[in-house]
């Protein structure tokens, strides 16, 4: 039948399914639109947009820095565009700020995959009067605004190590477990807390460091193989939220449990069993909704053209706290550190 | 021909079947891949026996940790074999996940989860044969599609069904992590054995080997080359289910967007490695395995050879050149002469 | 394999998505502007792929195909970003990019047409050797001395640009379309004993064509640095993927023995407009970044169908 067909009839058929393929792509994003929202990007003139650009998209940590940020949205009355990419490329990432900068938002708030190539693109949105500031990693040779940082990185780093060596009696050999060895702020904490190890503490040594590739099945594996080929192995650092419980299981299922201390960043509710299971004794993290939240803040406060100094009171957040050796770093809080005690009182929605 | 007919009646003429459907190249390059194996797993006795650890821990996590990367290779092996191919296998493995953490997430009982998982991975390979029958477009462009397609269907079931999809779905509970956690080792073996009885006793696969070979022989002789391109998708889709289930079911959490992203690459990687034509017509499920289990035992050598973070991948990437050029380049002469007869 | 049915394609795409993408229709001066604006961010965007999309092209009209073009070109650019002056760029680092982009092809194509090993696990090999030998050179750092060195903006500029796609995409296609060359490689994607028994030299066609990859990876790490501006080891994943897709689009056989360069371009371009208008999208619409997914794989099926549809009715 369809070797038969004539011509016209083969012609009139592609058309078809090119329209029908068209109006799908209509309607699926028709379908989506939220309801009470028909002015768009480019032609308001009074509504403020904030882009919010996170390193990757359908992820549950930039998930709930999303739910965070809109909350903020919501509460100034102004319009969030909550775009990304799907693999954190940096490449991918300045797309979006040229896009967005075409469109004509009026803040761009970015989480850089890699810091150092967002110059150009930020210099190009902040000649049409963008304003951009950084968030969760920064970019400080990029010319943006301010930086939002979750935490302080060093304070961060030397924490890790602090608990580590507490809980490993202060000697022993320890390993890293780390998504991927040149994710922008991964390395800044593996690099503040291998510095803070080397000088604060001579008897621990460092043995091995495994790349987990963002998977906690991986992650697993690599460190049930890292235990066995290290017996004497006392510690793991674990930077994301995928080697920490990929390591715990580990542990665990090494029959490891009490002997091996595992510190790390993640987040409650993957944890939360391990936790109370005493696989690990503590954890850190800090609320990615409240970072969200506070990043959408500074940008409009940035757009109103306030000044953000050591302790400005934002609209409906509180006072903000800088850097003490950085100006333009505002550092939301200092990592909360979750225990088998205080694990229940948390609730970031992940 | 002849050979094969003299044979038959003999006692052992079944294994001298077997042993003579394989071109010599596939037969080495099993020869091959078993001393490859060997090697490592020697080396890495001596390596645990240096390091005063235990090597029988590493040697009973081997087949639970490479489990679902086998069977996936198994539901390619099949396609391949009849000159088809399935990229799209990671992404149909995410909406399986999907469809076994919504399934949770309303408290349904852990075996319609598993059953629920299953099916899914199951239909949708399944859904991939139909639509190359139907559209008639070559496979490894349908399956590049459904790479994307599957992916963001598992995300937008998620998100259409669950209020406030948080990204991730966590199973904490052991009663739903039955396959993949506890069993995974026991249900490959089973497989295996399984399969590699199939091979050497059942018609299927050698009905797809022909087809590989060549469709239009394979219709002169009265075979359906689609028909038997349809059933390859339909033991594939068995392959993939249980595949999707233990990756599925190991770890505590399961996120749409990332679970087995690459998969694909690696499974295909074990296939070839394991002497597999990518063309189709040539092939062995148990090479297959082999080349899975390599790859597995290459990256775990390298940790206990305690190399530098930074040069892992270089080597492992090395390694599979190497090891696959040499394979090939010692079997040059003799291909050429293959093909001039 | 017909290109017009491509060109209706992307003109609908055009049509769909261009108010999403900041081309403005309030006044005639506006709607110039930006559509200008619109056009050459697009055109910037996918240069690198329409230079890649052309040697992907030729390998798999040959029956082979080349996964590790986004290592290459991370590679490259890693090792181009070790100059240590980027004063002296040019007659360092320069040469040194171009001696590595044509031997890490000639690399592929060696193991291809001398060594015989199937082009997917070569390739499949290699994508992991060299980024794991970016993760050696450049280690944890990004480098960004690209912004540096005199001149080298000229890569990121219109008429380099243009140069480059109307010397390789245009010139190179027209040239290709008659040349003995194209014949060859058609031949052997058709069937490759038979080719052998015709006289065509297949393992210098396959080395040519690999080493060709190899520089082509060279010119597109050019622009792609040059527009970025720095490089890490993990830069440019999946660059291959987003190439392959759009060359199949175009219509090339994966299995070989057909291809078009000038397809294989719109094939760029119908994959750039379409991502452009998705990322523009999502400013107006939520939850666009799952369809994003669904819409490439809709897009590779329905055209490759349709254009599979009109050519054999």
């Amino acid at each position: 039948m369809f070797h038969s067909s004539s011509e016209t009839s083969t012609y009139l058929r592609s058309f078809l399914a090119i329209t029908l393929l068209c109006s799908l792509t209509f309607l699926g994003g028709c379908g989506e639109k939220p309801e009470g929202d028909s002015s768009t990007a480019n032609g308001s003139d009074e509504e403020i947009v904030i882009a919010v650009l996170p390193k990757l998209v359908n992820i549950d940590y930039f998930d709930a820095c999303e739910k965070g940020a809109k909350k903020a949205a919501d509460d100034l009355g102004i319009k969030l565009v909550y775009d990304g990419p799907q693999q954190p490329s940096g490449v991918e990432q300045n797309k979006f700020i040229e896009t967005w900068t075409r469109q004509g938002v009026d803040a761009i708030c970015i989480a850089p995959n890699q810091p150092k190539s967002i110059k150009r693109f930020v210099n190009q949105a902040q000649d049409r009067g963008i304003k951009i500031i950084t968030w969760d990693s920064d970019a400080s040779e990029s010319g943006r605004s301010y930086m939002v940082n979750q935490v302080n990185d060093e304070v961060l780093g030397h924490m890790l190590i602090d608990d580590l060596a507490e809980q490993m009696g202060g000697s022993g050999k320890w390993a890293i477990a780390i998504a991927s060895l040149d994710a922008a702020n991964l390395n800044t904490w593996r690099k503040f807390a291998e510095e803070h190890a080397k000088a604060k503490y001579p008897e621990l040594e460092l043995i091995d460091t495994v790349v987990t590739q963002e998977d906690a099945e991986t992650a697993r594996q690599l460190v049930q193989s890292l235990i066995n080929a290290n017996p004497d192995l006392k510690g793991i650092v674990a930077f994301d939220s995928n080697s920490v419980p990929g390591a715990a299981e580990a542990i665990k299922r090494a029959g490891k449990v009490g002997e091996i201390a595992l510190v790390g960043n993640s987040t409650p509710k993957s944890m939360k069993p391990y936790i109370k299971e005493g696989v690990l004794k503590s954890f850190y993290l800090w609320n990615p909704q409240e970072l969200g939240d506070l990043t959408v803040r500074v940008a409009h406060a940035l757009i109103q053209g306030k000044e953000i100094k050591e302790g400005t009171e934002l609209e409906g957040y509180g006072p903000v706290h800088l850097h003490p050796n950085d100006p333009t770093t505002i550092i939301m809080s200092d990592p909360i550190r979750f225990t088998a005690e205080n694990i229940d009182e948390y609730d970031f929605g992940i | 021909m002849n050979s094969t007919s003299r044979t038959v009646g003999k006692p052992n003429s079944t294994f001298k079947l077997i042993y003579r459907l394989y071109p010599a190249a596939v037969r080495q390059r099993i020869l091959f891949l078993l001393a490859g194996n060997l090697l490592l797993l020697a080396y890495l006795w001596f390596a645990a026996h240096q390091r005063e650890s235990s090597f029988w821990n590493e040697l009973v996590n081997i087949a639970p940790n490479i489990a679902p990367q086998v069977l996936g290779a198994f539901a390619l092996t099949g396609l391949i074999y009849c000159g088809s191919i399935d990229l799209s296998i990671g992404s149909i493995i995410a909406v399986a996940g999907s469809s076994f953490g919504i399934l949770h997430y309303y408290g349904a009982p852990p075996i319609l989860c598993f059953s629920g998982c299953f099916l899914t991975a199951f239909f949708l390979s399944l859904l991939n044969g139909l639509l190359i029958r139907l559209l008639k477009i070559s496979p490894i462009i349908l399956t590049l599609g459904g790479l994307s397609l599957y992916r963001g269907l598992a995300l937008i079931i998620a998100h259409l069904t669950i209020p406030e999809f948080p990204e991730v779905f966590s199973i904490q509970n052991d009663a739903y992590q039955g396959p993949g956690k506890f069993y995974a080792g026991e249900i490959l073996l089973v497989v295996l054995v399984g399969v590699l009885l199939w091979e050497a006793f059942g018609k299927l696969p050698r009905l797809w080997l022909a087809v590989g070979c060549s469709p239009v022989a394979c219709e002169r002789q009265g075979l359906d080359p689609g028909r038997l391109q349809m059933s390859a998708f339909l033991f594939s889709g068995l392959f993939l289910g249980l595949s999707a289930l233990i990756l599925i079911t190991n770890p505590q959490t399961i996120k749409p967007s990332q679970v087995a992203t690459g998969f694909e690459l690696t499974v295909i990687g074990a296939v070839v490695l394991g002497g597999t034509n990518i063309f189709g017509g040539q092939g062995t499920y148990l090479g297959s395995a082999l080349g899975a289990c390599f790859l597995y035992l290459v990256s775990k050598s390298l940790i206990y050879l305690g190399v530098d973070a930074f040069w892992r991948e270089a080597i492992e990437g090395a390694v599979i050149v190497v090891v696959i050029g040499f394979d090939c380049w010692i079997h040059r002469t003799e291909k050429l002469l293959e093909e001039l007869k | 394999m017909r290109y017009w049915i491509l060109l209706i394609i992307l003109l609908l795409e055009l049509v769909l998505f261009a108010p999403f993408s900041g081309v403005k229709f309030s006044s005639w001066n506006e709607f110039s502007d930006s559509t200008l604006w619109y056009a050459s961010a697009i055109f910037e965007q996918s240069i690198p792929l329409l230079i890649l999309s052309v040697g992907m092209t030729f390998i798999l009209i040959t029956g082979g195909i080349d996964l590790s073009i986004g290592s290459m070109v991370a590679l490259i650019a890693c090792v181009m970003s070790l100059t240590s002056d980027p004063q002296t760029f040019w007659w360092t680092g320069f040469p040194l990019g171009v001696a590595l982009g044509l031997g890490l092809g000639f690399f592929n194509g060696l193991l291809v047409s001398r060594m015989d090993v199937p082009p997917i696990i070569t390739t499949l090999g290699t994508l992991i050797f060299y980024r794991g030998l970016c993760l050696i050179t450049v280690r944890e750092s990004e480098n960004a001395i690209f912004d540096d060195i005199p001149h080298y903006e000229i890569f990121r500029e219109m008429p380099m640009l243009l140069l480059l796609f109307v010397m390789i995409g245009l010139v190179g296609a027209a040239a290709f379309y008659r040349s003995r060359w194209r014949r060859d490689l058609l031949m052997i994607g058709g069937n490759k004993i038979a080719a052998r028994y015709a006289g065509i030299p297949v393992s210098l066609r396959l080395l040519q064509v690999y080493t060709l990859m190899g520089f082509l990876a060279f010119l597109a790490a050019l622009c792609l640095t040059s527009k970025h501006g720095s490089v890490s080891a993990s830069s440019y994943t999946q660059l291959e993927l987003q190439v392959i897709v759009a060359v199949v689009l175009g219509g090339t056989r994966v299995e070989g023995g057909r291809g078009s360069v000038i397809c294989s371009l719109i094939g760029v371009f119908m994959i750039a407009v379409l991502e452009e208008g998705l990322r523009g999208a999502g400013s107006t619409f939520e939850n666009v970044d799952h369809l994003r997914y669904l819409f490439l794989g809709l897009l590779l099926i329905g055209g490759v169908w349709l254009n599979k549809r009109a050519d054999s009715p």
